[in-house]
């Protein structure tokens, strides 16, 4: 397989990781990482 | 009655009243002792004799306890590859901490007379807590003492076939008992910082259990136990260097480079997770009281991890230095060293952003010249969402560094390898991306979030080191291997491992004082109070002092069961052999 194939598919697949354990973190912690964040 | 059944129901009654305090004891609570209560001797500071036993103690013991954990993983691993190096380096191995094994309970017998001396009340308080217990500590000590001479002794005896695995067997048991000690003795230092099974008062409400498991007894159970196996991979690596250097002979600087490097690997494998568990006692302290975590973070001792972040920095520049001297071993390593600056660049910006101060101690026309007492461009870099993404970034490329070692010495044979590589270069990208996009996070949210953002920056780090090991792991099963020229280090290489035992000692005497400063003046926090005189947080210089007059005592002291373990090997060639030698020299 094309590396650069590989390399483009597995950014996406990496991104899609770490977004997805950063949002279950962060959700898991009762912190909803949609919510209005700036500090008032 | 049954003897058997006679002497089981004594047993089983005596065992009882020691576990269940109501049984024996009244409720009473915890005494308060009056300034004219502590014995004192004039011009003697009894706080200083006991830091300094019980910190020469925690040494010794963190020492002799990892050892036997790796050598038991290192000779299993001989078992496994039939290689007989790991055998006679895990042999080693043992023979130094044999040597430290009686100091240790020197320091131990010093520290509870010294506790009993000085601090009667106290000691007389938590015999009361955790009552039976103590005895039950006396017994696994002498456990441990018979299980480590019979595992030390018996290993040429016990060296191979299914002995080798009853010798092994020993080892466990010698390992069970050691953490069952470590987790005993935790339990009483925790106790005193966040009590448990005690009323407001300090009177017994609950069983040793209770008692045992109060709410930092985990988290400080795993940050030693991780910083034990570190501790011990830093010292053994010293010894190595130090063997390195003295001798000759080209087969014996080729083993000792190779057991510096196994060192090093022990004491990075051990290091990596410890900021985490630290950071997990640290989040327990302030969740059980937060004026105690103030105390520690924002109060008088922050400015000590400042100096706990130098060490630290040290530490891993240290054991990059000595991977990246590595890379020399092998003739492909030359390959890799470019790329060294770029993880240099890495770590040095990580450990400057680690020891940048959020608000520094100023003069007034200091303080008139900046406009406050941040800095406008490095005051950001002072808190926690900049230092949780410096030091994480910094654990990344440390295993980078190792995996480049790894790889140095390995050329893959599968044919998906550029595949493989590329998976592995995305993987980094976009963890650290993600570890550093975190830490934007956290300054644009609030407190809350940025606590809960450095989650996700520990499982991204944990990510990246457990991914790239499997697809690295599987990418090269069957690679061809490399020579490896061990005893090809550079001597500045061998000065870096002696930078990780000082550096990890000097920290540990830090953290300790840290720790036990969170008390302020309780000797039980909220139950029991600390009414000595010497009963204040001494100046950070004060501090600075004992720590380090404690480290380079703890330092003198290894540098001897060094040179106790080498005058063991050595052996005076008797003095009709001797005279003939230089006569036979002369004549050839």
């Amino acid at each position: 397989m094309n590396q650069w194939v590989v390399l483009a598919a597995t950014l996406v697949g990496w991104t899609a990781y770490f977004y997805g354990i950063d949002f279950l973190i962060m959700e898991g912690q009762g912190l909803p990482v949609n919510a209005l964040l700036m500090p008032q | 009655m049954n003897p058997v059944r006679l002497t089981f129901a004594v047993l089983a009654m005596a065992f009882a009243v020691m576990v269940l305090p109501d049984l024996v004891f009244a409720a009473d609570p915890a005494p308060q002792p009056t300034r004219a209560d502590y014995p004192a001797i004039k011009g003697f500071s009894a706080r200083t004799l006991v830091w300094g036993l019980s910190q020469m103690h925690l040494f010794l013991a963190a020492f002799v306890l990892a050892v036997p954990l790796f050598v038991l993983c290192i000779e299993l691993a001989g078992v496994l590859s039939g290689d007989d190096r790991y055998d006679n380096m895990a042999h080693e191995f043992m023979k130094i901490s044999m040597a430290a094994y009686s100091f240790t309970a020197l320091a131990g017998g010093g520290l509870a007379i010294a506790l009993f001396l000085f601090y009667p009340h106290l000691m007389g308080y938590l015999l009361k807590v955790f009552k039976g217990q103590t005895l039950i500590y006396a017994l696994l000590f002498g456990l441990e003492s018979v299980c480590l001479y019979v595992y030390y002794y018996s290993w040429d005896a016990l060296r191979y076939g299914d002995r080798k695995w009853y010798h092994m067997t020993i080892g466990l048991i010698l390992n069970t008992v050691g953490l069952a000690l470590l987790f005993v003795a935790n339990a009483w230092a925790a106790f005193m910082m966040s009590p448990a099974g005690v009323g407001p008062d300090g009177a017994v409400t609950g069983t040793v259990w209770e008692a045992t498991r109060n709410p930092l007894w985990n988290p400080l159970n795993l940050h030693r136990f991780l910083a034990n196996i570190a501790y011990g991979g830093a010292i053994v690596g010293a010894y190595a260097a130090y063997r390195f250097l003295s001798e000759k002979s080209a087969d014996l600087r080729a083993h000792y480079d190779w057991m510096g490097y196994t060192s090093n690997i022990i004491a990075v494998v051990g290091f990596l997770p410890l900021p985490f568990a630290g950071y997990w006692l640290m989040a327990e302290i302030y969740a059980y009281s937060q004026q105690m975590g103030i105390t520690a973070m924002g109060g008088v001792l922050a400015w000590l991890f400042i100096i706990q972040a130098v060490l630290i920095g040290s530490i891993l520049l240290a054991a990059n230095y000595y991977l990246w001297c590595g890379l020399g071993r092998t003739d492909r390593g030359a390959s890799y060293a470019p790329y060294v600056k770029y993880i240099a660049v890495v770590m040095v910006g990580g450990f400057l952003v680690w020891v940048t101060p959020h608000s520094l101690i100023l003069t007034p026309q200091e303080l008139q010249l900046m406009g406050g007492s941040h800095h406008k461009v490095l005051g950001p870099l002072g808190i926690m969402p900049a230092k949780n993404t410096a030091v994480n970034l910094m654990l990344v490329f440390t295993f980078l560094s190792f995996q480049m070692f790894y790889r140095s010495s390995r050329v893959p044979t599968v044919s998906w390898y550029k595949a493989g590589n590329a998976a592995i270069i995305a993987l980094y990208v976009v963890g650290c991306l993600n570890i550093i996009a975190a830490g934007i996070y956290g300054y644009i949210t609030p407190t809350v979030y940025k606590v809960g953002a450095s989650v996700p920056q520990v499982v991204t780090t944990l990510s990246i080191i457990v991914f790239a090991a499997i697809i690295d792991g599987f990418m090269l099963k069957g690679a061809t291997k490399t020579q490896v020229n061990w005893g090809r280090m550079t001597v500045r290489s061998q000065y870096a491992l002696f930078v990780l035992p000082v550096a990890f000692t000097w920290l540990m005497a830090l953290m300790g004082y840290i720790r036990s400063s969170l008390r302020t003046h309780w000797h039980v926090y909220t139950i029991m109070k600390d009414n000595s005189p010497e009963a204040y947080i001494p100046t950070i210089g004060e501090a600075g002092n004992i720590i380090t007059v404690i480290t380079l005592m703890f330092m003198a002291l290894i540098v001897f069961i060094f040179w106790l373990s080498q005058l063991g090997a050595t052996k005076q060639v008797p003095q009709r052999q001797a005279a003939v030698q230089p006569a036979a020299g002369a004549g050839s």
